[in-house]
Order: structure tokens, then sequence, then C-alpha cells
């Protein structure tokens, strides 16, 4: 077999993986260590144009191990750009260690490397590599603050969650392994409907065990423990990615595996998905109501959103599922604005208290209203993206007559609004405690700004997005 | 007397396994870790499966089974004292425990068809040629892992300055 097409399939994980180890040997010099930053900037965006070149290959590369098909399309280009703007906020965050400058690009690059390999995966093996990948590196980047007990915390319990896990979804996919004898796939979604000898119930049991370790890497209700803690401990660009990333991981492989996948063998997956949606979004969002630290509020915000975009999945349309990919791509703007305006507020206060956020607007106006854009946006309210993306996931569930999905979503909006504008509020409202400057740096201003005017213009035009996703969703 | 042989494997496997734990000293649990891959090694060879087997000794037993020794033996105040290896989700932990065993055996009564055909032992030049053919990608990926995971060891395990 020829692999030149293959290796055309992967050329912009290869430029990444490049631009990685460039990073890593760059770590050792002391001149080139301030510049690493912009140097993985640099290998994220050149990776983003290889990504056209990539698109146009065939359906199969590397014997079946990766697929080409619409969510490899959309994921990776949502994972690109989760990445250079995590990159923009690194370089602006200011409590990151010095001395560890370049390890830690090299991370960022290489978990972004891992979770494109990963929502492009059609075999089972390499599904769950890159996820190992992916969370192997994430127990890393959690801990990365060893001066910070809440890091290394954070780091430990996602090391033990995380690899028990991983162990429960690996032995699914032995079972899957002892049922067809293959972990591809194609062949084993064609054998659940023509083989007479795989027995539906096997194949369920196999499927729930699957479906733990994809639901504790998207945080979905009752997985979702080690998120708070994790979120509230990691170094905040992080956790922004970690908002994001390996969400987009867990819901690229839930709508291939199980929505698009294992249905036929799973006759009630849309009313366990349902279910645990409601169950997510409402967790998530009655906890969010008790905290006071704005970075595991977001937490719990993530994990509500998880709910919603679980409640896509349970549709199980092709609707639903450009509702689920649209919205995943809105939140991961919105989440990274949240975070980075969260970053830029914690380089003046070293504080990610609600209450220490009092009279904010008056000290940093900037921030203040690019933090309450991207709030207002996550809580759903109009003109912005994320009333679209909702409206959609919606309008996803009422044509398929879920109407208590709709209902539940809608009523968790209610509750989630609470506490988004209470932040806005001790912005807005409050009278500051102590007056500090906010220090500005270009690379996190810029991120900012670009993402705030996306939050806008998406929200008033979603027609670019949505032409290209129902695009790509036909050709399948 | 195939059969039986078969039964004693697996009764040392869910023995060892069980001791691993409920032993109170982490150096004891290693040891019967050991002991359980083992055991999963002489499962191995019953199937015919000798290149696993000897893999499973190899990198389980030699390599990490040691790599768990000396971290205990290194790390203060884990290796010297009794642990407890309960907690007060004991009974919510065994009822799901339970449930997961009850779903497998109900699994295995309905679709066990008997011994799978026997099949020709795959040989190792199969194994090499699959490692740079069907599987390059996953053996690739594995190096780029594996870097990460050193670099993480250090950066994670380094002096604080």
């Amino acid at each position: 077999m020829n692999l030149n097409p293959s290796l055309n399939f992967i050329s912009p994980e290869m430029v990444l993986t490049l631009f990685a180890m460039l990073a890593l040997f760059g770590s050792v010099s002391s001149r080139l260590k301030h510049s690493i930053g912009l140097l993985s900037f640099m290998g994220v965006a050149a990776s983003a144009v290889f990504l056209p070149l990539s698109f146009r290959c065939g359906q199969f590369s590397f014997y079946g191990m990766l697929i080409n098909d619409p969510f490899s399309v959309f994921f990776r280009s949502i994972l690109i750009v989760a990445s250079a703007f995590t990159i923009l906020l690194s370089m602006g965050y200011s409590e990151r260690e010095e001395e560890n400058g370049g390890e830690f690009y090299f991370f960022i690059l290489a978990l972004t490397v891992s979770m494109m390999l990963a929502v492009s995966s059609s075999n089972l093996l390499m599904i769950y590599l890159a996820v190992e990948a992916v969370s192997l590196i994430s127990y890393i980047l959690a801990g990365y603050h060893k001066k910070n007990p809440f890091s290394s915390e954070a780091g430990v319990k996602y090391f033990l969650f995380g690899a028990f896990s991983t162990g429960v979804m690996l032995y699914g996919i032995s079972l899957i392994y002892g049922l067809f004898g293959t972990l591809d796939l194609g062949v084993i979604f064609r054998g659940l409907t023509t083989a007479s000898y795989v027995d539906p119930a096997a194949v369920l049991v196999a499927a729930l065990l699957i479906l733990v370790g994809i639901g504790f890497k998207s945080a979905v209700v009752p997985f979702h423990m080690w998120a708070p803690d994790v979120y509230q401990g990691a170094p905040t660009p992080v956790t922004a990615l970690f908002s994001v990333g390996p969400k987009a991981v867990g819901f690229a492989l839930l709508l291939r595996v199980f929505t698009f996948g294992f249905h036929s063998a799973f006759t009630h997956w849309g009313t366990l998905a349902g279910f645990l949606a409601i169950l997510t979004m409402t967790v998530g969002n009655v906890l969010a109501l008790r905290q006071s630290n704005i970075k595991r509020i977001l937490a719990f915000s993530s994990i509500a959103h998880a709910g919603y975009l679980l409640a896509g999945v349970a549709v199980g349309t092709v609707a639903g599922a450009q509702a689920v990919m649209y919205y995943l791509f809105i939140y991961t703007l919105m989440n990274l604005a949240a975070f980075g305006a969260v970053i830029a507020i914690g380089n003046a206060l070293h504080s990610e208290t609600v209450e220490d956020y009092a009279g904010l607007y008056r000290q940093a106006p900037f921030t203040a209203v690019i933090l309450t854009v991207a709030l207002l946006s996550l809580a759903g309210i109009p003109p912005l993206a994320g009333f679209i993306a909702k409206f959609l996931l919606l309008s996803a569930a009422v044509e398929s007559d879920l109407v208590t999905l709709a209902v539940a979503i809608s009523l968790n909006s209610v509750i989630a609004l609470y506490y988004y504008v209470r932040i806005v509020k001790y912005m807005f409202l409050h009278e500051p405690a102590k007056s500090t400057t906010m220090p500005t740096t270009t690379s996190l201003s810029l991120a900012l700004v670009v993402l705030t005017i996306a939050i806008f213009i998406l929200g008033v035009w979603p027609q670019p997005v949505l032409g290209w996703l129902s695009g790509l969703l036909r050709l399948s | 007397m195939a059969e039986l042989v078969f039964f004693v494997i697996a009764a040392a496997i869910c023995f060892f396994a069980v001791l691993v734990v409920t032993s109170h000293d982490i150096f004891h649990s290693s040891v019967w870790l050991a002991m359980t891959l083992l055991s999963v090694a002489g499962l191995y060879f019953y199937l015919d499966a000798p290149f696993l087997g000897v893999i499973q000794v190899l990198v389980y037993v030699g390599g990490i089974i040691t790599l768990f020794v000396f971290a205990i033996k290194l790390t203060a105040h884990i290796g010297d004292k009794s642990i407890v290896q309960t907690n007060r989700q004991t009974i919510f932990a065994g009822l799901c425990c339970l449930i997961l065993f009850a779903l497998l055996m109900n699994m295995l009564q309905h679709s066990c068809h008997g011994p799978f055909p026997h099949s020709e032992p795959i040989s190792l030049k199969q194994l090499g040629q699959s490692l740079v053919s069907v599987y390059v990608l996953p053996f690739e990926f594995i190096s780029l892992l594996l870097l990460a995971a050193m670099v993480g060891a250090i950066a994670i395990g380094r002096d604080k300055k």
C-alpha cells in the first residue's frame, strides 16, 4: 500500500509534531526560551494551512486507522482553533513558571496532535491510544504548577479517575474484539447488522463500558467528579483547553461510535443519552449556584454545557449532529473568551473569587465587558452566538418530538442565567474594594478581541459556518 | 485435562488478584500483582500465544513491577505503614461491581459459542510485518506518547527551584 495519501492526510498533525519538537529543543536554550510561545503559535498556524489539503484526501488512511468524515473535518478544525487561542492565552498568563517555558508548549502541541488523531480515528485501537495520550498529557498539564497544592491535587485526582475509567473503556474494547475479531469500526458496524453470531446484548454491555471512558473525557454526569477540582487547580490556560478540547474529542467519538454506529444494537441509546443529558445539565447548573471560585463556576458550567451537547446527541438525527457540532464550535469560542478574561483579571488581582471581582468595571472596563459578553453568550442571550447555538439544539429536539429535552434545556438556561449574571453584577454594580491596575499583554488582548468579535458576528450572521457544516454533513 | 489446566490458572489469577486489593502492605500488594500477571502469562501460554506470554513476563513482571518496587522503596512513608484499602464508599462500589458482574455473566451465558476454531499460530515475522504495515500509525504514535510521558515525568519530578 502506498502511504503517501495517508501522510497527506496527517500532514497537519505532522507539522504540529515538528513544532512540538522544536519547542522542546528550544526550551534548552536560554535565548530562545522566551519566543517559544510565538513559535508554537506559528506551528499551529502552519498546521492550519495544511488542513484543507488534508480534507481533500480519501476516506480512509493508514489501513483504515483514520477516517476522513464530516466529524473528523469539523472537530479537527475546532481543535486547531482552540489550540491557537490557548497558546495566545498562555503567552499572557503571568503565573506560569518561566523556567519551564518550552515544555509547556510542547505539551499543548502534543495534546493537540493526540486530540486531532482521536477525533479522526475509526479503529478502536487508535481511539484507545489517542484518548490515552490525551489523558496522559492532561494529567501532566493539570499538575504543572508544582508550587500550588491545588494543582498537584488536580493532577493526582485526574490521574486516578482517568486511569480507572480508561481501564473500564479498554475492557469494553476487549469485549468488542472478542465478539467481532476486529477493532475496525466500519467492519464492526457492518457486522452489527449482518452477522447473526453476534449477540446484541453482549454488544450493549461492551458499548456501555466504552461509554464510561468517553463520558469521563467529556465530563458527563455521573463521570464528572474530577472536573471542578481539576479545572480549579490546573493553570488557567490549561483549564481553558481542558474545557473545550477533550470535550470535542468525547462528542466526536459519541457521534461516530454511538449515534451513527452502535445505534442498531443499542435501541435505547437515544433514551439513555437523553436521560444522561438532563441529569448532566441539571447537576452542573444546580451545583454551580453555590460556588464562589470563578474557575469552579466555569467548571460546573462546562458540565452543564456537556448536558446540552448530549441532548443534541440524544436526538440522533443529522440535524441533531449539526446542532451538536455548531454548539461545540460556539462553546469553544465563548469558553476561551471567558477563561481569557479570567486570566487577564487574575494577572492583576491574583484572585479567582467572584467577590474580588467587585467594581472591576471601573478599573478594567475592557476586560469586564469581554467577560460579560462571554458569560451572556454562555447563558444564551440574543444577539450573541450562544443564542443561535442553543436555538439550533432546541429546534433539533422539537423537530424530533423530544419535548421533554427541549423543556429541560430551557429550564436549565434560566437556572444558569442566575450564576452568570451574578458575576456580571459584582463587576458592574459593586464598589471596588481596592484599586489595582490591569497589566495588558498583546497576545492576550488580541485573543480576547478576536474571540469577542467572533461571538458578536456569529450571533447575527451564523450562515458561513452553518452552511459549511450542512455541506459537510450532506456529503456523508 | 486441558480444561483443568485452564481452571487452575484462572483460579490462581483470581486468588492473587484478591490478595492485591486486600493486603495491608503496599509492597506485598505489588508482589501479589506480580504473581497475578505471571498467572496471566500462564494463560497466554496455555492459549498458544507464547510470544504474548513472553512479552507479558518481560514487560509487566520484569519491567513494571520492578518499577513499582523501586517507587515504593524510594518514596518516603508509603512502604512502612499498613495501608487502608477501603473507604466510605465500599458498599456503593461493591454494588456497582455486582451489577457489572451480573451483566457480564448474563452476556457470557448468551453469547458463548464454544471454543473458537483453532487458528494457525501467528509467526513473529507476521507480527513484525503488521507492526510496520497495518499498525504503523499506532506504532509511530506511541513514540510521541512515550516522549510526552518521559518529558512529563521529568517536568513533574524535578526539584522545585
